[in-house]
């Protein structure tokens, strides 16, 4: 199981990459309401980078019940 | 025939809107017709199927009265193709197929019975570096009853 400090900060340098912004620091609070460019279509391609980055695969009703990234970040360690 | 390696049979364009009347007035204008107006409670939109004898269909989506997944994406740009819609006998089978073929593919969502498409059921995927598609279950020859055929004019 990967350490929560590890999977936060592989978290940040994706959502760096995905909202294209050097200053966003992954923190569990996080939601879609904070960054403006989080759409549906974005979230979706930060759960494909997500898997790929912790080789995990996430269910359809696994994506949709996430409420922020605490929950992700909280999904990812019990999958790895 | 070529060759259709994922079984996905093309159906129509879905186009978000924040309102829709110059998207229904631009479509009607090239010829289209226009399905009656739908409200999808599943999927929070409401929406309009545009058919056209020589043109792929267009789904015209807009929000309701509540949020909706296409709200954020509306507020960026006032319309936006951002889904391209399939049918397949059997989704499961074109996304094992996707996959085979070294795609990434996520489900966007569970699948629903789709208002518009007479109940049919409908899945939404992401596949990396193409886009949001929505596959419908089924055989559209096998319908008969699909919404937006041309004389369908409401």
């Amino acid at each position: 199981m990967i350490d929560t400090t590890d999977i936060y900060e592989k978290l940040s340098v994706i959502f760096r990459d995905v909202f294209e912004d050097e200053t966003l620091i992954a923190k569990p609070s996080l939601t879609a309401d904070d960054i403006a460019g989080w759409d549906s279509l974005t979230n979706l391609r930060l759960v494909l980078t997500v898997q790929k980055a912790f080789g995990v695969k996430f269910t359809a009703h696994e994506i949709t019940s996430l409420n922020n990234v605490g929950e992700l970040a909280t999904l990812v360690q019990a999958k790895t | 025939m070529r060759d259709n390696r994922f079984g996905l049979n093309f159906h129509h364009f879905g186009l978000a809107v924040r309102n829709p009347d110059d998207a229904l007035h631009y479509l009607q204008s090239l010829g289209y017709t226009v399905s009656a107006t739908v409200h999808d409670p599943l999927q929070r939109v409401n929406l309009a199927l545009c058919a056209h004898p020589e043109m792929p269909r267009v789904e015209v989506v807009w929000p309701g009265a509540d949020p909706s997944p296409i709200d954020k994406m509306i507020q960026r740009h006032s319309g936006l193709v951002y889904h391209l819609c399939y049918t397949a006998e059997s989704p499961e089978r074109a996304v094992t197929a996707i996959e085979r073929a070294g795609l990434n593919i996520v489900a966007a969502s569970t699948s629903k019975e789709a208002v518009l498409f007479g109940g049919r059921e409908v899945s939404f995927f992401f596949v990396e570096n193409v886009g949001l598609i929505e596959i419908i279950r089924g055989d559209p020859t096998e319908w008969g009853d699909e919404p937006a055929e041309p004389g369908d004019v409401t």
